[in-house]
């Protein structure tokens, strides 16, 4: 057991649902699950609301989660999921620092992936104004589409995550995921002739 | 490039939170775990505890620093013992009454978990305060020939009461400190678990969980038992201070209940014994104190070890060291002299708060 690395992996160590049971009753016991998943769910809250919003609603999830920690059934999913789940909805209770965050990526967007030496000049300037775009895609979807599409993107997880995160159906979350992506490739189509749409998530 | 790759891209991994971040949300999540609401930034509960020996080799630092804290009363325990407290035979008695708890879980290693807390005083220009250190602890200690595994993780390094907040505030707040003797420095932000193996032992005879198991339940045959067996102190120890390091070892080691109900039998027999009355742990959690006089030389400092019960559940929560009555002379400011020359009365030295022992299968 690795216990430094324990938050690396995309699925819940067992323990962590024991350390929710185990803060039943000894509330401090729930520092550990702050330790394991403070970091993580902070890039995740920050990669969405940007990071001036992000210390106070990762903050915040953590607090939540403890509140709701009774709430927590091991039988129904891993705690990981629980806890994206807490994150995301308090995302969208800040739903206009989210859109503040999409105005400000669309103005100044970098799409890191594309600045390669072998980019040629044309396809630099189609990646800028690609990145502005996808910005205003996202911002432009609903907000459950989004939360789908986002916590396969960003936080690597499985439709079933996303089911127990959101309380979704499965299929609920394939489709909304579906839409989401047929939107973005949509509000894309003119200026990325390279897209393609092979990946599936996890 | 499809639009999943190309959303990755666009909000891009971003740098790790910000220590102050880190600080100020373990801070809040702490709060609401106890139950506390005070101010915004990390205040320790008024604990005045001390560990005093380490167990099995764990870092007991014994914090640098000299204080002339500025002003302010020694402090106190939260909760002043009204006359009708419980006396210290009683607290010992009932909790020896409430311990039929046996080890829980099953396998080769005895987990056992521990907060350790010790102080030192930062003398920042502005003024004095005196910073808590905190540090998890875990140990994995196996039986037969397996090995030892201990994890420590540092909980990060605090001003301890309010004058002390506001003090570090005047000092600009500060998340780092470095600390003349030992050589060292301290951060207010909390680290992840590192891992080692280790060669300890069990405490008791030949280091076995039988021998735990053989141990006297009558209260005198377990002292004259204690005072027995050799102990691994450096230099000269009185047999209360020799008593009290087994108490510790007896609750963190799977000894079975009976003989901890002696355990607590045998110190509500010890002359000198008195009642603190109810009190918070380092954790946070309510208990009963007792306080252990310290044999101290005479003229110099006098140090009081105190250990905290729940007479409901037999368990002993935690145990500290208090500097009760400070260097004659009063403390002296040199950062390089022990601290219980330089602390003022009331200073807490250090602690070690128990959370939890179990035996499990696997160790790290």
């Amino acid at each position: 057991m690795d216990v430094s690395h324990a938050s690396d992996s995309a699925a819940s160590p067992p323990q962590d649902a024991a350390l929710i049971a185990e803060s039943w009753h000894e509330p401090e016991r729930f520092a550990e699950i702050f330790h394991r998943y403070y970091k993580e769910i902070h890039g995740y809250v920050t990669r969405r609301v940007g990071p001036d919003a992000a210390d106070d609603i990762a903050a915040e999830t953590f607090l939540a989660a403890f509140r709701q920690r009774r709430r927590f059934d091991p039988d129904r999913g891993s705690v990981r999921p629980w806890l994206y789940g807490i994150a995301t909805n308090l995302i969208g209770l800040h739903r206009r620092a989210e859109k503040r965050f999409y105005r400000a990526l669309a103005k100044t967007p970098t799409l890191n992936a594309v600045e390669s030496h072998e980019e040629r000049a044309a396809d630099r300037v189609s990646a800028v104004s690609t990145g502005g775009a996808l910005a205003g895609a996202l911002a432009r979807l609903s907000p459950g589409d989004r939360d789908v599409l986002l916590l396969i993107a960003l936080a690597d997880l499985t439709y079933e995550e996303v089911a127990q995160a959101m309380g979704l159906k499965y299929g609920t979350v394939a489709s909304r995921l579906n839409r989401a992506r047929r939107k973005l490739r949509e509000s894309l189509g003119g200026t990325n002739p390279t897209l393609t749409t092979e990946e599936s998530p996890a | 490039m499809n639009e999943m790759t190309m959303v990755r891209d666009l909000l891009k991994e971003p740098p790790p939170p910000s220590r102050h971040a880190a600080a100020e949300a373990l801070n809040r999540l702490e709060q609401e775990m106890t139950g506390r609401r005070r101010s915004s930034l990390r205040v320790m509960p008024r604990r005045r505890w001390m560990i005093g020996s380490g167990l099995l080799g764990a870092a007991t630092a014994t914090a640098v620093a000299a204080a002339t804290i500025g002003g302010g009363a020694p402090s106190t325990r939260p909760t002043p013992t009204r006359p009708t407290a419980l006396s210290a035979q009683s607290i010992l008695l009932s909790a020896a009454e409430s311990t039929t708890h046996e080890a829980a879980g099953h396998g080769p290693y005895w987990l056992t978990d521990e907060v350790q807390g010790w102080t030192t005083v930062i003398h920042a220009p502005s003024g004095p305060y005196v910073l808590e250190r905190r540090q998890g602890l875990r140990q994995w200690l196996g039986t037969g020939k397996r090995p030892s595994w201990q994890a420590t993780r540092d909980l990060g390094a605090h001003p301890q009461r309010p004058a002390d907040v506001a003090a570090w505030r005047r000092a600009g707040s500060p998340k780092r400190w470095a600390l003349p003797r030992p050589l060292t420095s301290w951060t207010a932000q909390p680290s992840g678990w590192k891992t080692i193996k280790v060669p300890v032992r069990l405490s008791f005879p030949d280091g076995s969980a039988a021998q735990l198991r053989r141990l006297p339940t009558d209260p005198a045959q377990l002292r004259a038992y204690i005072l027995r067996k050799p102990h691994g102190s450096e230099g000269p120890i009185t047999d209360a201070e020799r008593l009290y390091d087994a108490v510790w070892d007896l609750f963190s080691e799977p000894a079975p209940s009976n003989v901890r109900a002696a355990a607590y039998r045998m110190l509500a027999q010890m002359p000198g014994i008195r009642s603190l009355g109810s009190v918070s742990d380092p954790l946070g959690r309510r208990g009963h104190a007792v306080a252990l006089p310290s044999g101290a030389p005479s003229g110099g400092p006098a140090t009081e070890r105190r250990l905290v019960v729940d007479t409901a559940t037999g368990r002993l929560l935690a145990e500290e060291t208090v500097l009760v009555r400070a260097r004659p002379g009063g403390p002296v400011s040199d950062p390089r002299t022990p601290v219980d020359q330089t602390a003022p009365a009331g200073t807490v030295l250090n602690y070690r708060a128990w959370q939890q022992a179990a035996w499990v299968a696997t160790a790290p």
